[in-house]
C-alpha cells in the first residue's frame, strides 16, 4: 500500500471502541480536546499577531516556536477527536511525531534562551528604571539650565572682560597723557625758574652797572648790598632750575654753600683771611621758606664779612645748619671777631640789614637771638614748612 | 588830610609791605599796621578801625584778599583798595564785585599809590554827603 494511502488507512478500531461507545465518556473527551484545539489553535494565533505588530521585540522566532509547538499540539488534540470514530493512527501518530519535534525543538532553544530570558528586568526593575531614567532626565534638564545659565555668565563676562580690557586701554593712554602733561609742567616750570634767574641776573647786573658808573663811596656801597641781595634770590632759582625732579623745593645746605663761598669770594680779596666753616645737614625748604631764609643767612654773612674782621685780621665765619626736631630748623651764623657794639639795638635797628633779617624772620614764623659768645652769633629757628617735610 | 588818614597795609611779602608803608609814610600817610593774612587783618580792622585797607589779593591762608574785603563790615564804611601782582579779567571782576576802591598792579610807583588812595577817600566822602542828605 503507498505511504500516502497508509496513513489514512482506518483498518484499525476507532478510540470510541475502547470507551466502550459509552456516550458521556465520549462526549467528555470530544469536547475537552475540542476546547484544547480551539485554545490551542487560537493561541498561536496571537502570537503570530504580536510578533507581525512588534517586529522589535528580540528572539521572536521563540514565540514562532511556541506558535508552531502550540499549534501542533492543537491538531494532537483535534485528531483525538477523529480516531474516535476514525482510527487514523498513523496520520495521528505522525502529528504527533511533528509535534514532538516542535516541543523539542521549542524546549531546547527555551533552555538555551532561559539565561538571557532571567536576565530580563521585572515590572519593579523597569519601574525603578524609569524611575531613575525620570530622576536623571530632570537632573540632565537641571545641568541643561545651570549650563545655559553658566554659558549666559560666560558671555556676561566675556563682554565685561572686553568693556575693561577697553578701559585699561584708554587708562593706559590717560595715564601716559598724564605723564606727558607731568612732563611738560615740570619742563615749564624749571624753564620758569630759569627766566627768574636770568632776570634777577640782569637786575644784578644793572645794579653792578650803576654802581660803576657813581663816585660817592657810600652809595656804591648800597648798590653792592642790593646787588648782592638780588645774586642771592637768582641762586635759589638756579637751584630750582637746575636740581632735580622737584622744583618747587631747593637743597638749603648746598645752597648755604654756594652763597656762602660766592659772598666770601665778593668780599674778600685775601681767600686767607676769612674762612667759612659749615657744617650743614641736608634739609629741603619750600620756595617760599627757601628764599626769606637765603636773604636772611646773606644778611649775616655780609654782616660778618663786613665788620667781624676789621682791617687784617684773620678769622673764621660759621655756619650751622641743624634740623632739631622734624619740625624745625635752626640756622646759626657765627663769628669771633669784635663783636656788635654794645650801642647797637639789632631788633630795633635802623640798618636796613637788620631790618630786612627781623622782617623776614617775621614772615617765616621764626625766632632769632642773638647768642652770647666772643664775637656775633644768630640763631635763628623756625618751623619747616608742611611741603617740605612731606 | 594825609597826615591824618590811616591805613592798614594787607601783604604777607614783608619786604614789600616795609617798602611800601616807607612809600605811604613818606606820602604823608600813617600805616597802623601791617597784616599777613585774612585773619589778622580783620582783627586788625575791627580793632584799629583804619580810614583805608590797602589789600594785597594773594595772601597767607585760605582766604584771599578779595573774600577777607567782603567780609568787612559795609557799615563801617572802609574802602578797600587792592594790589595785586595778576590783572586778568576773573581777577579784576572778583575785586569789582567785592567793591573794590582800586585796583593796583605791582610793582606800584608811589604816584599811583598815592592817587589811588586820594580817589578812594574822595569817592567815600561824595557817598557818605549823598547819604546824609
Amino acid at each position: 500500500m503507498p505511504f500516502a494511502e497508509s496513513v489514512v488507512n482506518s483498518d484499525f478500531f476507532p478510540h470510541g471502541y475502547c470507551m466502550r461507545w459509552q456516550p458521556g465518556l465520549i462526549g467528555l473527551h470530544v469536547v475537552s480536546d475540542a476546547l484544547i484545539a480551539i485554545a490551542y489553535f487560537c493561541i498561536p494565533l496571537a502570537l503570530f499577531y504580536f510578533v507581525r505588530r512588534r517586529k522589535d521585540v528580540p528572539f521572536h522566532w521563540m514565540f514562532i516556536c511556541f506558535a508552531a509547538f502550540i499549534l501542533s499540539c492543537g491538531a494532537t488534540h483535534l485528531m483525538g477527536i477523529v480516531t474516535l470514530w476514525q482510527p487514523v493512527y498513523r496520520l495521528d501518530g505522525i502529528i504527533k511525531a511533528l509535534t514532538a519535534v516542535a516541543s523539542i525543538v521549542t524546549a531546547i532553544y527555551l533552555f538555551r534562551l532561559l539565561p538571557t530570558l532571567l536576565q530580563i528586568p521585572s515590572r519593579q526593575d523597569l519601574a525603578l528604571s524609569e524611575e531613575r531614567t525620570a530622576e536623571s532626565n530632570r537632573l540632565n534638564l537641571r545641568l541643561e539650565e545651570q549650563l545655559a545659565r553658566e554659558r549666559t555668565l560666560i558671555e556676561q563676562m566675556r563682554e565685561q572682560e572686553s568693556r575693561l580690557q577697553h578701559t585699561v586701554s584708554k587708562l593706559g593712554k590717560t595715564d601716559e597723557e598724564l605723564r606727558q602733561s607731568l612732563l611738560q609742567q615740570e619742563t615749564l616750570l624749571k624753564e620758569m625758574h630759569h627766566r627768574v634767574k636770568n632776570n634777577l641776573f640782569v637786575m644784578s647786573s644793572l645794579l653792578r652797572m650803576q654802581a660803576n658808573s657813581l663816585d660817592d663811596s657810600k652809595a656804591i656801597a648800597a648798590l653792592q648790598d642790593s646787588e648782592r641781595r638780588v645774586l642771592s634770590m637768582a641762586l635759589i632759582h638756579e637751584r630750582l632750575y637746575g636740581g632735580n625732579s622737584v622744583m618747587s623745593a631747593v637743597d638749603f645746605d648746598e645752597y648755604c654753600q654756594m652763597l656762602g663761598n660766592d659772598l666770601l669770594a665778593s668780599y674778600n680779596e685775601d681767600p686767607a683771611r676769612i674762612t667759612i666753616r659749615y657744617q650743614l645737614v641736608p634739609i629741603r625748604l619750600p620756595v617760599e621758606q627757601a628764599i626769606p631764609c637765603g636773604l636772611i643767612v646773606n644778611e649775616l654773612l655780609t654782616n660778618a664779612f663786613k665788620y667781624a674782621y676789621p682791617a687784617d685780621r684773620k678769622g673764621e665765619v660759621s655756619i650751622t645748619l641743624r634740623q632739631p626736631s622734624r619740625d624745625t630748623v635752626t640756622l646759626t651764623v657765627s663769628d669771633q671777631g669784635v663783636g656788635l657794639p654794645d650801642s647797637v639795638n639789632w631788633q630795633q635797628s635802623k640798618s636796613l640789614g637788620l631790618q630786612i633779617v627781623n622782617l623776614l624772620t617775621t614772615q617765616i614764623d621764626g625766632t632769632i637771638s642773638l647768642k652770647p659768645s666772643p664775637g656775633t652769633s644768630f640763631e635763628l629757628t623756625f618751623p619747616i614748612s608742611l611741603n617740605a617735610r612731606m | 588830610m594825609n597826615s591824618r588818614v590811616k591805613i592798614i597795609l594787607v601783604e604777607d611779602e614783608l619786604i614789600i609791605a616795609a617798602s611800601i608803608a616807607q612809600e605811604l609814610q613818606k606820602s604823608g600817610f600813617e600805616v597802623i599796621g601791617i597784616a599777613t593774612s585774612a585773619e589778622q587783618a580783620l582783627a586788625a580792622i575791627s580793632q584799629s578801625l583804619p580810614e583805608l585797607v590797602l589789600m594785597d589779593i594773594r595772601i597767607r591762608g585760605p582766604v584771599d584778599g578779595i573774600e577777607a574785603a567782603q567780609q568787612i563790615p559795609k557799615s563801617l564804611g572802609i574802602p578797600v583798595i587792592f594790589m595785586s601782582a595778576h590783572a586778568d579779567t576773573k581777577t579784576l571782576d572778583r575785586a569789582k564785585a567785592a567793591g573794590a576802591a582800586g585796583y593796583l598792579v605791582k610793582p606800584i610807583a608811589r604816584g599811583a599809590l598815592v592817587t589811588a588812595i586820594q580817589t578812594a577817600l574822595d569817592n567815600r566822602q561824595i557817598e557818605n554827603t549823598s547819604a546824609t542828605q
